[in-house]
């Protein structure tokens, strides 16, 4: 479980990773970053998006897909908050909705949005 | 199942390099995927539980009073049982209190079932456009008169979800309407006392735009006219708010500056959608493009036919409106009942947007009586089909733009051989598909702190 105090300060140092030198002669590795992301887009216009069985997914390259799904309100959120490690990333995202092309409720996905870049220091 | 994709998404987002702040919204995700998939058909306030086939059947009432719950029935399969759970808790909480008991194999939303409802109007049978059974057409002028079962627009099923488009003014820009016919008088557009007749006249140049040829009230039929009333056609909406500008006179003639008037009318007057069954010869039209410009700038999307000479509008014969290259315009090409290009359409794989049913089209008509009803041919009859879907489409989504409504029609549309190559995407209109599109996202940004 990560510690909510790092997180709140926006940077966390995963543990096990930073240096800490040793007697082996091998180089230290080198330490890991991680970063607080916000991620935000603009909202869909679809009343499917935005009630029950509605959301958005994002898609960042090498993570598990983000599940953002409405939950109570006029809309679904439109923003999300990640902890990347250093590098750069390639983030996309998707609405979907309850209704199907055929009437039914097995769901729709939208295509990507515009691919945004994302460089972690 | 669904536990197990709760699972894997609970494992997956615990997974290197990334967490997400609150998990706890990934679990949640799976459980309100599951009874959002089914929010508005299922019963609120129960579960179906099925237990499992050791657990005593007479321990199954007790174990359903002990979660405060009302056992209603045995269902007459192995295990199942039907469960009120009552209104303190969520469908969601019901269901993981059972999915967690090891004596219980699965549970379930207590589901809705409905009858696919065609509407009753008496014509109904004979409108192959919206439900194509491979029927003939009595009064066809067009061959084929019979066709292919199913293509069609897909617009039954739609009609599950949304019926009612009269919270959006629909403005046939035409040869007037007939709002005395009486699947139309009930849905037309309230002009208020200044507008007691629905619209106005931009030939005579008085408020009434009654139809003197035939053509608009026509397509005002063909978009909205009123359905399950027991009484003679529907429109691709139920109920509709059908605004009428004439600015073609009996003969079926105007000119720019009337266009211009009636476009500007409809804008002012609260219009959203326009339907343009009307084009001209092949020379720009500055003042009627700056009126389609004036439309999109108070988001109004505009509906056209392509036009009815079998020609290619890319190729050197450009007809306007049609080839206008405005974001808010769709120009639509037809289709006959075997979803063929209608012999007389034109197309064009870069000015037409996409095709729909403008074949043998039975609507509403111009007469005497207020029952007349008649069968024509025409992209005229298409583009109705399409401004139709576009009233279906804001009225479904109140928040969508011009934008959103083409984007909609066009890419929720589904491939019609016939229109590859000859259209922009290859796409026939389909309802239930459109009403189901969503736009991908915009204006994604990362802040990283």
């Amino acid at each position: 479980m990560i510690d909510a105090r790092f997180i709140a300060a926006g940077v966390f140092v995963a543990a096990g990773l930073s240096a800490c030198g040793g007697g082996s002669g091998e180089s230290p590795p080198p330490s890991v970053t991680t970063h607080s992301v916000t991620l935000a887009w603009q909202p869909n216009r679809e009343r499917g998006v935005n009630r029950a069985g509605g959301g958005y997914e994002v898609a960042i390259s090498g993570e598990p897909t983000i599940i953002v799904p409405f939950t109570a309100g006029p809309a679904a959120p439109t923003s999300t908050i990640v902890l990347l490690d250093s590098g750069s990333y390639t983030v996309t995202v998707r609405a979907f909705a309850a209704l199907d092309p055929l009437g039914g409720n097995t769901g729709s996905l939208s295509a990507p949005s515009q691919p945004l870049t994302v460089n972690v220091p | 199942m669904k536990a197990l994709l709760r699972s894997i998404a609970i494992a997956a987002l615990a997974g290197a390099g990334l967490t997400l702040l609150n998990p706890i919204a990934a679990v949640s995700f799976a459980l309100a995927a599951e009874t959002a998939a089914v929010a508005g058909s299922h019963v609120t306030d129960e579960v179906l539980v099925k237990f499992k086939p050791v657990f005593a059947a007479q321990n199954r009432t007790a174990t359903v009073a002990a979660r405060g719950h009302a056992f209603l029935a045995n269902l007459n399969q192995s295990g199942w049982v039907r469960v009120k759970f009552g209104a303190r808790q969520s469908m969601a909480q019901a269901l993981a209190a059972y999915r967690n008991d090891p004596d219980v194999e699965y549970a379930q939303p207590n589901y809705i079932y409905r009858a696919t409802a065609a509407p009753n109007d008496t014509q109904y049978g004979q409108l192959w456009a919206l439900t194509n059974i491979g029927q003939s057409i009595g009064t066809a002028t067009y061959t084929p008169a019979s066709g292919t079962l199913g293509a069609d627009i897909n617009v039954e099923k739609a009609w599950d979800h949304i019926t009612d488009c009269s919270s959006v003014v629909v403005a046939v820009v035409d040869t007037g309407v007939n709002y005395t016919q009486e699947d139309l008088a009930g849905n037309m557009w309230n002009g208020g006392s200044g507008f007691p007749k629905h619209g106005t006249d931009f030939v005579a140049n008085d408020n009434d735009p009654m139809d003197l040829n035939g053509h608009g009230t026509h397509v005002a039929g063909i978009i909205g006219a009123a359905g399950n009333n027991a009484t003679g056609t529907t429109g691709v909406c139920w109920k509709a708010r059908i605004m009428a500008v004439r600015v073609l006179d009996a003969a079926g003639n105007g000119t720019s500056a009337g266009v211009i008037q009636g476009i500007s009318f409809a804008v002012s007057q609260g219009a959203k959608v326009i339907n343009m069954s009307l084009a001209g010869g092949g020379a720009f039209d500055r003042a009627f493009s700056d009126a389609i410009t004036h439309a999109q700038a108070n988001d109004v999307a505009v509906v056209v036919g392509a036009g009815n000479e079998a020609k290619d509008n890319d190729a050197g014969g450009a007809r306007y409106p049609c080839n206008f290259t405005h974001p808010n315009l769709a120009c639509v090409a037809a289709l006959d009942q075997n979803y063929a290009l209608a012999s007389f359409s034109n197309w064009g794989a870069t000015s037409v947007d996409v095709g729909a049913p403008g074949t043998n089209i039975l609507s509403t008509w111009i007469g005497l009586s207020a029952s007349i009803y008649n069968t024509i041919s025409g992209t005229s009859m298409a583009s109705g089909e399409v401004a139709g879907l576009a009233a279906m489409l804001r009225a479904y989504n109140p928040q969508f733009t011009f934008s959103d409504v083409v984007n909609a029609i066009t890419k929720g549309g589904r491939a019609a051989a016939s229109l590859a190559g000859k259209t922009v995407l290859g796409n026939g209109i389909d309802v239930m598909s459109s009403l189901a599109f969503i736009n991908p996202p915009t204006g994604l940004t990362a802040t990283v702190q």
